[in-house]
């Protein structure tokens, strides 16, 4: 299911385009100084949502740079800060699921980190827990992983999420119940 | 389905306070409340996963999106001018499909004319022939004999 970012935007286009009557849309793209300085405060986060999503360093940084073209083609006028990065985050849930689509199968298998050829006693474990994770992550659907991710990587609110995903506000709670009671029955098989 | 502690729960794991700088009583909770357990597992779980980010620079993200700007205006414009093309090249074929059409249509009623010609020349009587050849023939020849004795 494709999530519309139009939806997101509820509205909040710049109309200047009105000309004659006619219902014409100008787009209005964001300035350099703008686009960099809201790049700087979430190319980082939304990078990690797509690695982990698609479970590909490679693909996320191609998706990476696909979002935040997409978003500054759409040329929208966002309320606010949230706003504007819950469109962000929309444009790159659909992403990630067109490429995971894409791809049929996705295996989740932990992300190497660059530091972990230094292994140490402390970096050897975190890596056995993000297995543990990956592997337990791996039986839940795209759209649990999304909400999980959402609410506790990116502390996002469920009013937050449920405009990301496109999903009833008053539902998330009950999902995300439901996706956490999922992921915690299986870390703690993984750890039994 | 909610603990009313969760909320709290969450913003020390979302602020990095949990567990140390909580206070007992809530750690306490949080291990006697299978909600709160289960909030603690999985956010921390999902935290210690948040992979290390190397992106590129706003800089070069700025400038990546411009040149991709640049080749997509490029992209649209040949596309333009591929469907003017296509549609030159159709209203090309249709033109010349329809004057083979015309042509064909009259070297039908030619075809017929020399038809109908022959059978008049084959009602001619014995003498007919020669006198129709040597008519054509100076009806060849006139304008050649005109162009000589004019010349100069």
């Amino acid at each position: 299911m494709r999530i519309s970012v139009d939806a997101i935007m509820g509205g909040a286009l710049t109309e200047v385009g009105d000309r004659a009557g006619a219902e014409a849309r100008t787009i209005v793209l964001m300035d350099e100084e703008t686009f960099r300085a809201f790049y700087d405060r979430t190319a980082r986060s939304v990078w990690a949502y797509l690695a982990r999503m698609t479970n590909d360093r490679q693909l996320a940084d191609d998706l990476l740079q696909e979002t935040y073209y997409k978003f500054y083609r759409a040329g929208a006028h966002y309320e606010n800060e949230t706003h504007r990065r819950n469109a962000l985050f929309c444009i790159a849930t659909n992403l990630a699921r067109d490429a995971s689509r894409r791809r049929r199968h996705v295996e989740l298998v932990p992300l190497p980190e660059h530091d972990e050829f230094t292994a140490d006693d402390h970096t050897a474990s975190r890596a056995a827990n993000r297995t543990d994770l990956a592997r337990a992550m791996e039986r839940l659907n795209p759209r649990q992983r999304e909400m999980l991710w959402l609410a506790y990587a990116q502390g996002a609110s469920h009013e937050e999420i449920a405009q990301i995903l496109g999903v009833k506000a008053a539902s998330i709670k009950q999902l995300l119940f439901r996706a956490r009671r999922k992921l915690a029955a299986l870390l703690r098989r993984s750890h039994a | 389905m909610t603990c009313p502690r969760e909320s709290e729960i969450l913003d020390a794991l979302m602020t990095a306070r949990w567990p140390e700088a909580c206070e007992d009583e809530l750690r306490a909770h949080a291990q006697s409340c299978a909600l709160c357990a289960d909030l603690v597992l999985v956010a921390t779980a999902i935290t210690n996963d948040v992979p290390e980010a190397h992106v590129p620079t706003s800089g070069v993200a700025w400038w990546r999106m411009q040149r991709r700007d640049r080749e997509e205006a490029a992209r649209a414009a040949s596309r333009t001018i591929t469907i003017v093309q296509a549609s030159s090249i159709l209203a090309a074929i249709a033109v010349v499909l329809t004057i083979l059409g015309g042509v064909s249509a009259m070297s039908e009623s030619w075809r017929n004319g020399i038809a109908h010609g022959l059978q008049l020349l084959n009602s001619l009587p014995q003498w007919g022939l020669p006198l129709l050849l040597t008519l054509a023939l100076v009806l060849a020849a006139a304008p050649v004999a005109l162009y000589f004795a004019v010349r100069d």
